[in-house]
């Protein structure tokens, strides 16, 4: 009896070593933006869980945006934060097994139960991901890349971007220090709502917020495009050029950005 | 047949006497109440997180009814001698099998079918467009996944007590709903005898992932093809009669 008991805690144990690994690896680190190996073996067993289940609920998002069809990134920053949408990217679906011989009928069997079809939630059935979004912050106040995309898909997926804005200005309460939520809401005053002032506002908190944070020219360029062009919409060449010009440094081969600054400048 | 029958009402006022099926279904009840009552941002008409994790919470429950009222069946009967009239009466050791695994499936497949129904409930006044042949087809891998269950539990109990018949029946709930597709993977990788030894233990693991209808009805995919659906109801048939084969022929040679 007592060698059976024991049997049944180190078949419990090798699972439970099994899944910590299996999660940190397939839908933590991913949407984290960081190597498995960054996370000590001892805070996958004790801590980062509440950090874990929070981004697993996004990582639950983009499954339904998917039909429920799960798919890994492979562009470098993942591809669903800030500043990293749009960004060239290839995926790989879940279900797209090895080439199995027609005659194993298992294996055609599973084949034909999964789902394996690709496609993306569009117009009103977006609203499908906002539960697991809004979990996944509910989860960790702190996980900004949730309270973004929130906003994101509020504001600009579903026309709510009053909700957008209210919700983005809770987050910031929790993460004050946070560019990307500034970031977000510089975004959709300037996009959605038209109010410039409030847009100029949480951009250059974002600029002098990011400052201090470590980011790539893509998230740099993010923030400084909005903030230009909201300086353009203002009226404000001014402030608007030295901002084409960093933006001009920093992707020298973007030819449209030195027709802006020959055009705003002539 | 009549003891067999004997053996089966004995279970279900068991099922009704007992307080498991009431709470699970009060836990189910409420649990969809409070997912239907949800309010996100004035969002309306969000409904497919409460068809996932309502199939998924279906599922687990009607799981968990047939593993614990069909594990402990034989041991119990074992402990209590209770068996010793059972097997004098007479009924062949085959017959006493056949009656606890059919006690099983009616048990939990009553359980499964009102559940089901609270689900259906849900589905169908969510919001969103139903299918009632994709409704039907979550129904009827359902009640395939329960006679699997059932005869694996069987099989189980015959070198097993009731606590290590749940917790590894659990565990290999787990590791099937969770590793099916990684062991697949790795054996179309694997090469000489690794791929043989891999190979071997995917066609004996019982295949409960085949009969996960949750990502279909929660995304409102088509239903499957009919040669699928007939495929795995051939699969759960043969998989249940080399159980309830072994289990019978390890119980007829067991000194009680």
């Amino acid at each position: 009896m007592r060698s059976r008991s024991l049997l049944i805690f180190l078949v419990w144990f090798f699972l439970i070593l099994i899944i910590a690994t299996r999660i940190d690896t397939f839908n933590y680190a991913f949407m984290a933006s960081r190597s498995a190996a960054d996370v000590p073996a001892i805070f996958r067993f004790f801590g980062e869980g509440r950090n874990i289940v929070s981004y697993m609920a996004i990582l639950q998002a983009d499954r339904y945006y998917h039909g429920g069809v799960g798919h890994i990134e492979h562009a470098e920053g993942g591809g669903l934060s800030v500043a990293s949408r749009g960004r060239d990217s290839y995926d790989e679906e879940e279900g797209h097994h090895p080439e199995a011989s027609p005659f194993n009928i298992l294996f055609r069997i599973q084949d034909n139960t999964q789902v394996t079809g690709h496609v993306h939630l569009k117009g009103d059935k977006v609203k499908e991901i906002i539960p697991w979004l809004y979990f996944s912050a509910e989860i960790d106040p702190h996980n900004v890349l949730a309270i973004t995309l929130t906003g994101f898909y509020l504001a600009d997926k579903l026309d709510k971007p009053q909700e957008a804005v209210a919700y983005l200005r809770k987050g910031l309460l929790d993460n004050p220090d946070s560019w990307e939520i500034n970031a977000e809401l510089g975004r959709i005053y300037f996009q959605d709502l038209g109010n410039y002032k409030a847009a100029v506002d949480f951009l250059s908190k974002a600029m002098e917020l990011q400052k201090q944070a470590p980011h790539d020219k893509f998230q740099e360029r993010y923030v400084l495009s909005f903030l230009a062009h909201t300086y353009e919409a203002l009226g404000d060449k001014e402030k608007a050029v030295p901002l084409y010009r960093r933006l001009s440094r920093l992707f020298p081969k973007d030819h449209r950005l030195r027709r802006k600054i020959d055009d705003l400048t002539s | 047949m009549r003891a067999v029958l004997a053996i089966i009402k004995g279970m279900i006022k068991d099922l009704v006497r007992r307080k498991d099926f009431y709470v699970l279904l009060v836990f189910l009840l409420v649990l969809m109440a409070v997912m239907a009552s949800q309010n996100f941002f004035q969002i309306k008409g969000v409904t497919r997180y409460m068809r996932d994790l309502g199939y998924s919470i279906v599922m687990l429950l009607s799981f968990i009814i047939a593993v614990t009222f069909t594990a402990k069946q034989i041991p119990a009967e074992i402990e209590a001698r209770t068996i010793y009239p059972l097997l004098a009466k007479p009924l062949t050791r085959y017959s006493f099998i056949a009656g606890k695994y059919l006690g099983g499936v009616v048990v939990s497949l009553m359980s499964f079918t009102v559940f089901y129904l609270v689900y259906g409930l849900f589905f169908v006044t969510g919001g969103e467009a139903w299918s009632a042949p994709l409704l039907a087809q979550g129904f009827f891998f359902g009640v395939l996944f329960l006679f699997m269950v059932c005869a694996m539990v069987i099989f189980l109990s015959n070198f097993m007590t009731f606590s290590a018949n749940v917790t590894i029946s659990f565990l290999i709930y787990i590791i099937v709903s969770g590793f099916s597709d990684t062991l697949r993977d790795s054996i179309l990788r694997a090469k000489g005898v690794l791929s043989v030894i891999e190979g071997v233990i995917f066609y004996i693991m019982p295949h409960f992932d085949f009969f996960d209808m949750r990502v279909r009805l929660a995304h409102s995919w088509d239903p499957l093809p009919a040669w699928v659906v007939a495929a795995v109801a051939v699969y759960t048939l043969v998989y249940c009669l080399f159980l309830l084969y072994f289990s019978q022929a390890v119980f007829s040679r067991r000194k009680l």
